[in-house]
């Protein structure tokens, strides 16, 4: 009797199951079966087994592809008839019952299911970033791995953010729109603004690109500061609020058009956002390292373009494993 | 049946996100099925799985310019998919119920028996299959499905998936020990 083969190790046969094993090694697990008494149907069941419900789950991939194209088509529409539309009722009809619906294909097709009191969740995952119509014509734009929920209730419209958002809203005076993120509270008065609040920020930044809006803190609910376009109010841990006059919002607002903008942020926060903004796993070799200042714009980028500049101006090295970047300090000078 | 993959990915994204109607079909005609199969095994629901794998599709071809993936346009609507199915359950306040309800729900194990003309020993060894990964995480069950079913490579799962490509290799590797007593006999 010939010896036993050699039982493959897990990846040698997680490579046979998926099919990517070189020719030498799908023999040798096909010896190791035959010895144990099985062939290959048993690798074709595992398959069928690992499947999900394919086999039951019938769908007309024709019909949906042809309902989809309606739907590309009516959105197309719509957003042409919105673009047209907002600059006459903009300025004059705060609660003109107009509904604009851009790229709102998430809210179009829920609302009616979910009703238009019911707390609605969006999010984005990272190196995502997401226009929604909501549902009471404001318009938010979510910066990527942000999470909103919005409830448009009957006395005030509340948004609670994990993350980063940008908000045009539809004013209505008997409906404060607010949003709350963390221990901080940024309410319109009819405007455009920026809330941002990823865990790991050390504050809550509230930027407005127009209009005016009221900040509020946890612990200072009574006081309100009053934000005007250019402003950038800043809730620290403790709630007090500090606002800055000099700062230009686009650094704020410039991710809803695509820019990336830094000013005078460290290395670790920047690598964050890249992070988020690109979906990928980007550390810092060292403390001395992330905590390096440094502003740039980037109007159209892309992530080894990013690095590669962030490398250069801070004489960091790029190294790569697997889905992992680490920008470490170039000993050589 | 695998998703075909008989088109260049990279190619049919870059034609797609330039705005290329014919690419929108190719990836949806070849992800459709699969990503609908998907959905329904999250969301328990075919109607549902059908309507947000169509949004997935929609939504991506309006924000096609800002669409980034570090593998392939396959990962990257597994991931859409996932995340929206995820948001669907929540949306119906019963997302923490769902990784246990993946595990228990008595639909997906006989959902995929093998047909009446299969020998007896097909259908024992086929349940046996079945209870094995049954057995296992949520987590290391779609892994192993996107891993010999549809036949991805590491990189893409752990997109899809949104976990590390080492988180990849552990969860199969628990889903291959769940198997092998039953390899291995």
């Amino acid at each position: 009797m010939t010896p036993k083969p050699k039982a493959p190790d897990d990846l040698a046969l997680d490579r046979f199951l998926a099919d990517k094993s070189t020719a030498e090694e799908a023999a040798a697990v096909r010896a190791w079966l035959d010895a144990s008494g099985r062939d290959e149907g048993v690798l074709e069941a595992v398959r069928r087994a690992a499947s999900y419900d394919a086999e039951s789950f019938r769908t007309n991939t024709e019909t949906s592809l042809a309902q989809a194209h309606r739907r590309i088509e009516a959105e197309h529409q719509a957003r042409t008839a919105a673009r047209f539309r907002a600059s006459r009722w903009v300025p004059i009809l705060a609660a003109a019952a107009v509904v604009v619906v851009i790229a709102g294909s998430v809210i179009s097709s829920y609302t009616s299911r979910v009703g238009e009191m019911a707390a609605t969740p969006f999010q984005t995952s990272r190196g995502e970033r997401r226009t929604f119509a909501l549902t009471d014509g404001s318009l938010m734009i979510l910066a990527p791995q942000s999470r909103v929920r919005f409830v448009d209730g009957r006395r005030e419209r509340r948004v609670e953010l994990d993350g980063e958002a940008f908000f045009r809203v539809k004013h209505e005076g008997s409906r404060p729109f607010t949003v709350v993120a963390r221990n901080a509270t940024a309410t319109d008065i009819g405007t455009e603004f920026v809330v941002r609040s990823y865990p790991g920020d050390p504050s809550v930044d509230i930027a407005v690109a127009d209009g005016v809006v009221a900040v509020s803190s946890e612990n200072r609910r009574n006081t309100s500061t009053i934000l005007q376009k250019g402003e950038v109010a800043r809730v620290d841990a403790s709630g007090s609020t500090s606002v800055r006059h000099d700062l230009d919002a686009s650094a704020y607002t410039g991710w809803t058009t695509g820019r990336l903008i830094f000013r005078d942020a460290t290395l670790a926060s920047i690598t964050a956002d890249l992070s988020r903004w690109f979906n990928a796993d980007i550390a810092v070799g060292d403390d001395r390292l992330a905590q390096q200042r440094l502003s740039a714009v980037y109007d159209k980028p892309t992530l080894d373009g990013v690095l590669a500049a962030l490398a250069a101006t801070t004489g960091a090295r790029i190294e790569r494993s697997g889905n992992t970047v680490r920008l470490v300090r170039d000993k050589s000078p | 049946m695998p998703a075909p993959t008989a088109f260049d990915p990279r190619a049919t994204l870059d034609r797609f996100k330039a705005g290329d109607h014919q690419a929108f079909d190719t990836l949806y005609r070849a992800h459709h099925p699969g990503l609908c199969a998907f959905a329904n095994s999250i969301v328990r629901d075919h109607a549902s799985a059908e309507d947000l794998v169509q949004d997935v599709f929609v939504t991506l071809w309006a924000n096609r310019q800002s669409l980034t993936t570090l593998t392939t346009p396959r990962a990257y609507l597994y991931a859409a998919v996932r995340n929206r199915a995820l948001n669907h359950l929540r949306r119906q306040s019963v997302g923490d119920a769902w990784q246990e309800s993946e595990t228990r729900d008595p639909e997906s194990a006989s959902s995929t028996q093998p047909s009446a003309d299969d020998d007896l020993d097909a259908r024992e060894l086929h349940q046996q299959l079945q209870a094995a990964l049954a057995g296992l995480s949520p987590r290391s069950k779609v892994a192993a499905t996107l891993r010999w079913y549809e036949q991805m490579t590491y990189a893409e799962i752990a997109e899809a998936m949104g976990i590390s490509e080492k988180s990849v290799e552990n969860q199969l590797s628990r889903a291959i020990k769940a198997l092998r007593t039953i390899l291995d006999p």
